[in-house]
């Protein structure tokens, strides 16, 4: 339960922040996350930041897709030697997951530093 | 501890990868994107999809209006503008332009600029010095300042102006087209500079083609009497423009008072700076009412230039109460370059005249501060140019300005070290004031009115009016010269190098209402050697006498004959040059390969159709037969800078001296024929087609073989260019379409009671490769087809549905 408040919140913080900073928002949103909703063990954090970031991204990215019918996705995929535009979500998003995961586990490493409780 | 020491490394790590995503880096030379700023989703390249509708508010509030203007957005994406004055228009033109086009303009004009390194980097420094050491920036803000001293043409430039920005002003990053993202940097403000800067960057490409040192080298290498056999500047067969025989008033050049040589000596013996393409061209034409089915006249025209993506051209309607006009614009640039109005229409073709003279400089000593000139140094001016070079700071290079012009090139072994260069193109000029009056001109004279002051590039404007004159001016601003003159590098030291002043306006040649009943250009000679001035250049020798020949042999002319006409691909080369190859084809000697490919001729018309496999053979036979000819002009011991023999030439050495010397192929002991070299390059020809068929694993059918691309204008974004474009024609062809080059706007205009007119360009109106407008008029180009074009009466005009409409208010 706790994995999905946590997953929710950054998620929710994420579509926030994007309208008051940069792409990069999504790093703050995932270090407030993992500050406010630490999980049990820090890589469960690591995780959760992970998904949050990475289903966020993808769906994102799908409805963009998809009301451009792919034309830009498909030229930018033969950028990097490829024809199917629809592989630059699962590309983006774990780029965006890997982010959201390593700023999360920050998050709950900061909260344990200030508020210095020792974990089960 | 452990976890703190894990907490800051996470940091690092995750900050690390956050700024190399956010900004990129630069190695070797090469800038890495930034890769987070274009894929992600918030305003990474996905934003920059669209959609079929039209991507903007339907009501729009500007400081910049005097009063409400209308844009009606055609299923096409043309804008059709309705306001109340030129400002205003011209503030909406500017406006439209920004929001489909707005990396092409600022991407063309720092190009223009010089300043492409702060975009890319240290690798765009050689070609940012050489734009301006050539002094194109020079020659923009020369035109500049020309430009400011006609406050009308000015306000309506600065209006555009405000329209490019009042569009930029409204962006967030997440809008910045994509090759913005791509390449890591932002919009920044336009100004009337701009505009200046792509005028040059037009006549840059259209007029400073020479050969100056090529033909020194060449000249001085072979002896005069070699040299003028192999480069005659004439041949009788010749169409010029203004026909033959036309009546001039006398030249009012004065005598010249040096007649010694002034062409320099020697050979410069060094790879040559980088020149551009000269295969641009182009056709236009009018006929009078009397050839045509109507009655009415009808004027044609088709530019033909490198095919890019984003076009080179906007379609775009303007309507102002005082005028009504359609056509093509240059984004970065007000008004309509190629179209009509509700009384004329025009088109222009490329005039070929040599408008560029290189001087060698004899310096004083290695200060460069003074040079010599008729017996007394006088001082040079230094200019020191600044480049921001991204990624490494600011570099700074001196440039020695002589009266002449800049002195482009001071590095030791350089071909053109030393030497200035003298560009008409860099004299103040108002090109904007021409278009500015021939898009509203109503009549013959309102139309040579506007002209009149037209400087670079040189153009043939072709005109039709309702009132049924048609009328052709060869209009630029032509330096009278002796002959030959600036054929060569000449001697800087001497005033008598210098050009004669310009020809007079008036004696531009020129022609209205002939008896032959159409007028045409497709940039061969202006005139013929009766003209009374001295001029040289690159002409085309091909399709203005198939053009004129057509043309003279056609009565009730339809629209559908015109655009028969501008997607004609016989060829009048391969008309010449295919039966004399097939004269002296030594068959015997020929494999059983090479016979069935020589099959290929039977019954053949000389037409480069995509689906035929003739014209393909005849490409390569003419190139080895070519090559093999000249093997001697390759041969000349020096690198770069010579001058090739024209393809005419070469048709008339093979007519006329088959027993010629250059049959003979230096490096072999043996006496080869003309026999010999046909055959051998016909076996060549064979042998090429054969291994491409086998590569590709298909026949070498022209279209694939010839495989047409319109790159992006970057030149290495590959998946936003278009390649492989299976269409026929050549450059000798009326439609003269060739690897890179090709018709860039075909439109045909009647001019009746109402008028009816036809267009398409390869691309559309967008420069957006994620935009269904990118590229959506190429297959229907590629066809030969034409869209009608939706000239609108007012803007309650319903013969189609729009689009979209907007509306911009004052505020």
């Amino acid at each position: 339960m706790k994995f999905i408040s946590g997953l929710f919140l950054i998620a929710v913080l994420a579509f926030g922040l994007q309208y008051v900073l940069p792409w990069w928002s999504i790093a703050v949103a995932a270090v407030l996350g993992g500050l406010i909703i630490p999980q049990k063990k820090t890589w469960w954090t690591f995780f959760c930041g992970f998904f949050a970031i990475g289903i966020f991204w993808a769906i994102y990215c799908f409805i963009q897709y998809q009301s451009n019918d792919g034309i830009l996705a498909n030229r930018m995929v033969q950028l990097i030697g490829r024809n199917n535009g629809i592989l630059m979500i699962p590309i983006v998003a774990l780029i965006g997951a890997l982010i959201g995961g390593l700023s999360a586990m920050i998050g709950d490493l900061l909260h344990h530093t200030f508020f210095g409780k020792k974990k089960d | 501890m452990a976890r703190s020491l894990f907490l800051i490394f996470l940091l690092v790590i995750t900050g690390g990868l956050i700024y190399f995503l956010d900004q990129g880096l630069i190695r070797d030379k090469m800038p890495i994107p930034a890769f987070g700023k274009i894929l992600n989703p918030h305003t990474g390249f996905w934003k920059n999809g669209e959609t079929q509708t039209l991507d903007l508010p339907e009501e729009l509030q500007f400081k910049g209006l005097s009063k409400p203007a209308q844009v009606i957005f055609d299923d096409r994406m043309v804008p059709h503008i309705f306001a109340e004055n030129i400002k205003d228009a011209a503030f909406v033109q500017g406006y439209v332009h920004a929001y489909h086009r707005l990396w092409q303009m600022e991407f063309q004009t720092h190009a223009a600029a010089g300043r492409l390194t702060e975009i890319l980097g240290e690798i765009v420094l050689k070609q940012d010095q050489e734009t301006r050491r050539i002094g194109i920036p020079y020659a923009a803000n020369n035109a500049l300042e020309e430009w400011k001293k006609d406050q009308t043409v000015y306000s309506f430039i600065e209006s555009y102006s405000n329209g490019v920005n009042a569009y930029i002003d409204q962006l967030s990053p997440a809008d910045y087209p994509i090759e913005y993202k791509l390449l890591n940097y932002k919009p920044e403000a336009w100004t009337p500079l701009k505009s200046a800067l792509l005028q040059k960057l037009m006549a840059r490409m259209l007029a400073m083609r020479e050969s100056d040192l090529e033909n020194t080298n060449t000249k001085n290498t072979l002896g005069a009497t070699t040299f003028d056999q192999l480069f005659p500047e004439w041949f009788e067969e010749q169409d010029p423009i203004i026909p033959k025989g036309t009546v001039y008033p006398p030249s009012v050049m004065p005598a010249p008072t040096d007649t010694t040589n002034l062409n320099i000596g020697g050979v410069y013996d060094h790879d040559l700076i980088k020149k551009y393409d000269p295969h641009l061209g182009s056709n236009n034409w009018a006929v009078s009412g009397s050839m045509t089915a109507s009655g009415h006249p009808i004027l044609c025209n088709d530019p033909h230039l490198m095919l890019t993506a984003p076009s080179t051209w906007y379609e775009c309607q303007i309507h102002i109460p005082e005028s009504n006009t359609y056509g093509v614009s240059l984004p970065g640039s007000p008004g309509i370059i190629i179209g009509f109005n509700e009384h004329i229409a025009w088109g222009v073709t490329n005039v070929g005249w040599d408008l560029t003279d290189w001087y060698k400089i004899t310096w004083e000593d290695n200060s460069r501060k003074a040079y010599l000139y008729d017996g007394k140094y006088v001082p040079s001016r230094t200019v020191i140019e600044e480049y921001q070079v991204k990624g490494q700071g600011i570099l700074r290079d001196t440039v020695y300005y002589t009266h002449w012009g800049p002195v482009a090139y001071l590095e030791k072994d350089h071909p053109y070290q030393d030497m200035a260069i003298q560009w008409v193109g860099h004299l103040p000029s108002n090109e904007a004031t021409t278009f500015y009056h021939l898009n509203k001109a109503k009549n013959y004279t309102e139309y040579a009115d506007a002209i009149k002051g037209y400087a670079t590039p040189p153009q043939n404007f072709a005109f039709a009016s309702k009132e049924n004159d048609i009328a052709l001016w060869v209009q630029g601003q032509f330096p009278m010269k002796n002959s030959e003159q600036g054929r060569f590098v000449q001697d800087g030291s001497k005033s008598a190098s210098a050009w004669k002043g310009f020809i007079p306006q008036s004696h531009n040649p020129h022609i209205k209402n002939p008896e032959r009943g159409f007028v045409s250009s497709a940039n061969q000679h202006s005139a013929a050697p009766d003209y009374p001035y001295y001029f040289s250049g690159r002409f085309g020798d091909y399709r203005g006498r198939i053009l004129n020949q057509k043309l003279g042999k056609m009565d009730s002319i339809t629209i559908q004959d015109m655009m028969d006409l501008q997607t004609d691909n016989e060829n009048l080369r391969a008309r010449q040059m295919l039966p004399l190859l097939l004269q002296y084809l030594d068959k015997s000697n020929l494999t059983e390969n090479d016979l069935a490919y020589l099959k290929t001729f039977a019954g053949w018309d000389y037409r480069f159709e995509k689906d035929m496999v003739a014209p393909s053979l005849f490409d390569a036979w003419f190139d080895a037969f070519y090559d093999i000819t000249w093997d001697e002009i390759e041969a000349l011991d020096f690198k770069g800078g010579k001058t090739w023999p024209k393809w005419w030439r070469t048709i008339h050495l093979l007519r006329d001296e088959p027993n010629s010397v250059y049959f003979d192929v230096q490096k072999t002991t043996e006496k080869e024929t003309a026999n010999d070299v046909v055959t051998s390059s016909f076996k060549k020809a064979c042998k090429k087609l054969s291994e491409w068929s086998k590569k590709e694993n298909k026949e070498p059918l022209w279209g694939p073989y010839k495989a047409t691309d319109i790159l992006h204008l970057s030149r290495v974004i590959k998946p936003f260019a278009f390649t492989n474009i299976d269409v026929g024609g050549d450059r000798t062809a009326l439609n003269a379409i060739s690897k890179h080059n090709g018709p860039s706007w075909r439109m045909i205009v009647e001019l009746g009671e109402e008028i009816e007119a036809y267009g398409i360009y390869p691309g559309g109106q967008s420069g957006n490769p994620g935009s269904p407008n990118y590229g959506d008029f190429i297959d229907k180009w590629a066809k030969g087809e034409y869209y009608k074009l939706w000239f609108m009466k007012n803007a309650k005009d319903d013969k189609q549905k729009p689009k979209a409409t907007m509306t911009f208010n004052p505020s």
